[in-house]
């Protein structure tokens, strides 16, 4: 390899400590390895978190580490300024050694410590690797500053590679085995690089350390039982094992397994006799009933208010979304139905039952039952009109950061569109029936259901004829208190002589009506009225917000009319630490302008593709399946974009056309897969893949080339050393964007998060802050 | 062999060796219920030993929907502080109950074998709240007719009362005093 003719091979001894010479074509896939690794790392870190934390801290303590990398580019920038070069310094095969170093000092403690209460703790341990390659990459960046786009080109690579294969490694060999993956990346990549710029002797130290790392990984016995006992979750207040433990009830975990969505629980307990209890991701909880297969052992199940949608109708057919452990799918074998449509979107809770088929009597594989683990939404919106007799929806809610990492998850299920998609698909005498957890999402769903029939042409007086809402019994509890409500709306307005046999059914059952059409008058209408009139009169940040969800804006649990807490820490502390660190950017380097470039980008990156994200769960129908193809889709589009932006045809002048090719084609594919998801309806998955991919590929194309476009430029003028600060800075300004992006969406919508960040493209492009005016022509 | 190698050694030695102790030191997830039993009788500011804390807890109540679970831990036996007053540690757990608005200065009832019933003067002191479904605080009780603490050493038992939360309307958690 050391025969690479001189076009290949790049003196690095002028810039750097090491006096060898690494060929473009060793350096290009070890770049890409370490990105990998840390976006691997990146993803595992928040299905760490998931359990563990809420999931808006999850956000937060991911966020916060991940901002590591831009200041990973600061100890870079700040390392690079001594003039004395020491035996002590590191060179870039000993800064990835200190990586996997990292990576198993940040997982052991993140996962072996007891429940921190002081989450800057956590985020400090969690960006302890992503300083290291921080450093690494903005090193890279600097010494071959001149080969920006290739390098820019291997870091997408590298973090597409990670997309695809984080998702497949947590669901084969689980999380620990994927961590020791990503160790393992970052070892190979160390080992490659050592064999150009160390000494024989100074060989043995890397390899060594290799042979161990790769012995302890081998012993697969005790990775398992690393993995088993995780004593940060078992020890986290937030959870349900903390919540019966603290009820001092005796319970027991029955079982675990992890996948790239969730970790799913199965906890036996003496409060819940007849049931064990599925917990998704530490909190989100449903029932797995005892069933041998004999129903009169199940009819106790009749009592629940939860039945009682089953009772108002025929159930010939019925579709069940997020039926968990099983429980939904029972109820509705009790009512006679013979054609259960159960569409699930965790697959770790359906595995988990079927595990225990033993015990609730194989209820996914009942003939009775078609499983679809995929999102409910998208389900429902491939469904032929009119199919249903019973949309069920018991307590279905997305409470989890995603894998998508950057971004808060967010379902479909709630929004004015979603409740069309079931209009539609329910028959004539149809009911859509919701157990909700309290007054909020019960007000909130109901102003959206009510919304949405009004644009169909349903006025509120027909509405109230089709809505039952019924509160749950609860000894003890007052009457006003709403405890998991009924919420249910038929196709066809009930009849009086119908609602008086539903409300002599919910009397015996000793349920509250809260209104029933005909019998219990219209005074909760007024007291509605009243409460939003109330609510009105309410400072802004007191206020709750019940506005109705729309797919554009589908953050229904946020019930907060200001922005959240947790959000705001983040931002801000990003642009404190921001200002902090990189003022050296805007002084020491003489560069008044170009800092600005790296900020636009980094933010207008994330402000495109959070969204994008987020917008595509809907067509795919899976939040793990869209990170992935977005992400592969963007990822590799921006890829090969990196390597075909030092085009002199996208230079005009002193103005870089990709930059307003993007701020025009970020809008136009976020409409065009508005108008695909509205119009079409395409059943073959394959051909949704395609569809996406043909619309991201072109934009990640573009949005690929501005970064190595302005890392060329400082390299074209002599400011290599700026490099790894405007690398720096270019990170920090991501973990930014993503911020902003999140607020943006959940309060204002998507369009207005891709508006954003076209729009901050499309002022890149005009004033063109890359290049200071002292500068003569650069290109 | 060059400092920068000895960085490297220590890092991954240190990591390892960090992630082998710590792994070593925890364990699969098992929970043993605590038993209750009759408090020893002991004067405030005397220090009892960890292992008497499960004796001590009283709970009302379990976690199950539009349930709370209530749980207190009758400190004075293990609280140095001087005040003498009776201090309670409690801890609400629920699912969906909002506890939001609930003043437990004005729902607690504090009953001892003498017949001494305090209805108000109680102090509470929120030491750690989770969005209203999580919530742990002190509660200090001393008698306001009386201006001073309640004797130490001369009641049989005690029983604090706790009205208004939901599932349970009435909750008393008693505790027997022996010698």
């Amino acid at each position: 390899m050391k025969k690479q003719g001189k076009k290949d091979l790049i003196t690095v001894n002028s810039v750097t400590d090491t006096s060898r010479r690494i060929p473009i074509i060793a350096l290009l896939p070890c770049l890409s390895l370490v990105s990998a690794s840390l976006f691997i790392y990146q993803v595992t870190l928040t299905r760490v978190f998931s359990p563990m934390l809420r999931y808006h801290f999850v956000f937060l303590v991911t966020s916060m580490a991940i901002f590591g990398l831009g200041i990973g580019g600061y100890i870079a920038y700040r390392l690079a300024g001594r003039k004395r070069k020491t035996a002590s310094a590191l060179r870039l095969p000993e800064w990835l050694m200190i990586l996997a170093a990292s990576y198993i000092l940040s997982f052991s403690l993140i996962y072996k410590l007891p429940f921190l209460d002081f989450y800057v703790v956590y985020s400090i341990i969690a960006a302890l690797p992503f300083l290291a390659g921080g450093v690494f990459i903005s090193m890279v960046f600097k010494i071959f500053s001149g080969q920006s786009y290739k390098l820019y080109f291997a870091d997408l690579l590298g973090a597409g590679i990670g997309s695809v294969t984080v998702v497949f490694f947590i669901n084969q060999w689980g999380i620990v085995n994927t961590v020791l993956i990503a160790i393992g990346f970052t070892v190979i990549s160390s080992l490659v690089l050592s064999f150009y710029m160390l000494d024989k002797k100074e060989m043995v130290v890397p390899i060594s350390i290799a042979v161990i790392l790769g012995v302890a990984g081998i012993y697969q016995p005790g990775i398992r039982q690393f993995e088993e006992r995780f004593t940060g979750y078992f020890t986290s207040p937030l959870t349900s094992l903390s919540t019966f433990r603290s009820a001092n009830a005796a319970h027991s975990l029955l079982d675990w397994n992890w996948d790239a969505y969730s970790r799913t629980d199965l906890i036996k307990t003496g409060t819940f006799r007849q049931s064990r209890i599925v917990s998704i991701d530490g909190g989100s909880n449903s029932e797995m009933i005892r069933f041998d297969g004999d129903l009169s052992k199940v009819s106790w199940l009749k009592q629940d208010l939860n039945y009682l949608p089953f009772e108002t109708g025929s159930n010939r057919k019925t579709l069940l979304i997020g039926p968990g452990g099983g429980k939904d799918i029972l109820l509705a074998i009790l009512a006679g139905s013979r054609d259960i449509q159960a569409v699930e979107i965790n697959n770790g809770s359906v595995r988990m039952a079927e595990k225990y088929a033993s015990y609730n009597g194989g209820i996914y594989n009942r003939k009775e039952v078609t499983l679809h683990v995929q999102d409910g939404r998208n389900f429902v919106k491939q469904a032929p009109a009119g199919s249903y007799d019973l949309i069920y929806l018991a307590q279905v809610m997305t409470d989890a950061a995603e894998t998508v990492g950057f971004a808060l998850a967010e379902n479909f299920i709630y929004t004015k569109e979603a409740v069309k998609d079931y209009w539609n698909a329910l028959n004539d005498q149809g009911r859509l029936a919701f157990i909700l957890h309290d007054e909020k999402d019960m007000t909130r769903l109901l102003l959206t259901i009510q919304e949405s029939l009004a644009d169909m042409g349903i006025s509120e007086e027909q509405f109230r004829k089709r809505l039952i809402l019924v509160n749950r019994r609860m000894p003890g509890s007052s009457p006003q208190t709403i405890n998991m409500p009924l919420l249910m709306v038929r196709k066809s307005p009930f009849t009086p002589m119908e609602t008086a046999e539903i409300f002599q059914e919910i009397k015996s059952g000793r349920h509250t009506p809260i209104y029933i059409p005909y019998v219990t008058g219209e005074k909760f209408w007024t007291n509605l009225k009243q409460f939003r009139d109330a609510a009105k009169k309410l400072k802004f940040t007191q206020r709750l917000n019940f506005t109705p969800t729309t797919d554009d804006r589908p953050y229904f649990f946020d019930f907060e009319s200001s922005i959240n807490t947790s959000l705001l820490i983040i931002l801000a502390g990003v642009i404190l630490i921001a200002l902090l660190l990189f003022k050296p950017a805007f002084r020491k380097t003489a560069l008044k302008r170009s800092p600005y470039y790296f900020i636009g980008l980094g933010l207008a990156f994330m402000l495109v593709e959070i969204p994008l994200i987020q917008k595509f769960t809907l067509f795919l129908g899976h939040p793990t399946r869209s990170f992935i193809v977005v992400l592969i889709a963007l990822l590799s589009g921006g890829g090969a974009g990196s390597l075909a932006g030092g085009w002199k045809r996208f230079h005009l002048n002193r103005k870089y056309l990709p930059l307003i090719l993007v701020s025009l084609f970020a809008p136009v594919v976020f409409i065009l897969i508005n108008t695909v998801i509205n119009n079409w309806q395409i059943k073959s998955l394959e051909l949704r893949v395609l569809v996406s991919f043909g619309l991201l590929f072109p934009l990640g194309f573009f949005m690929g080339m501005p970064f190595p476009h302005g890392i060329k430029t400082l390299n074209l003028v002599k400011k290599e050393n700026a490099v790894p600060l405007m690398w720096g800075i270019n990170g920090t300004m991501s973990v930014g964007g993503s911020v902003l992006a999140v607020i943006i969406s959940m309060k204002i919508g998507f369009s207005f998060s891709i508006g954003a960040g076209a729009l901050i493209y499309l002022m890149l492009f005009l004033f063109m802050p890359l290049y200071e005016k002292k500068w003569g022509p650069v290109l | 062999m060059r400092n920068s190698s000895r960085i490297v050694i220590f890092s991954v030695g240190f990591s390892l060796l960090t992630a082998l102790v710590l792994h070593l030191s925890s364990g699969n997830y098992i929970f043993i219920p605590r038993e209750s039993s009759p408090v020893n009788r002991t004067a405030a500011g005397v220090k009892e030993t960890d292992t008497r804390i499960a004796r001590l807890v009283r709970t009302s109540g379990v976690v199950e929907p539009g349930n709370v679970e209530v749980q207190i831990l009758f400190m004075n036996p293990l609280n140095s502080s001087k005040e003498n007053s009776l201090v309670f540690r409690l801890s609400f757990n629920t699912l969906n109950v909002d506890l939001k608005n609930y003043d437990i200065t004005k729902n607690a009832i504090f009953e001892d074998s003498r017949g001494k019933k305090i209805t108000s003067g109680f102090k509470w002191k929120e030491t750690h709240n989770l969005g209203y479904r999580h919530i742990m605080g002190i509660l200090t009780v001393s008698d306001p007719g009386e201006q001073k603490a309640i004797p130490a050493g001369k009641i049989k038992w005690i029983k604090l009362i706790l009205n208004g939360i939901p599932n349970i309307s009435k909750r008393e958690f008693r505790w027997k005093l022996i010698s």
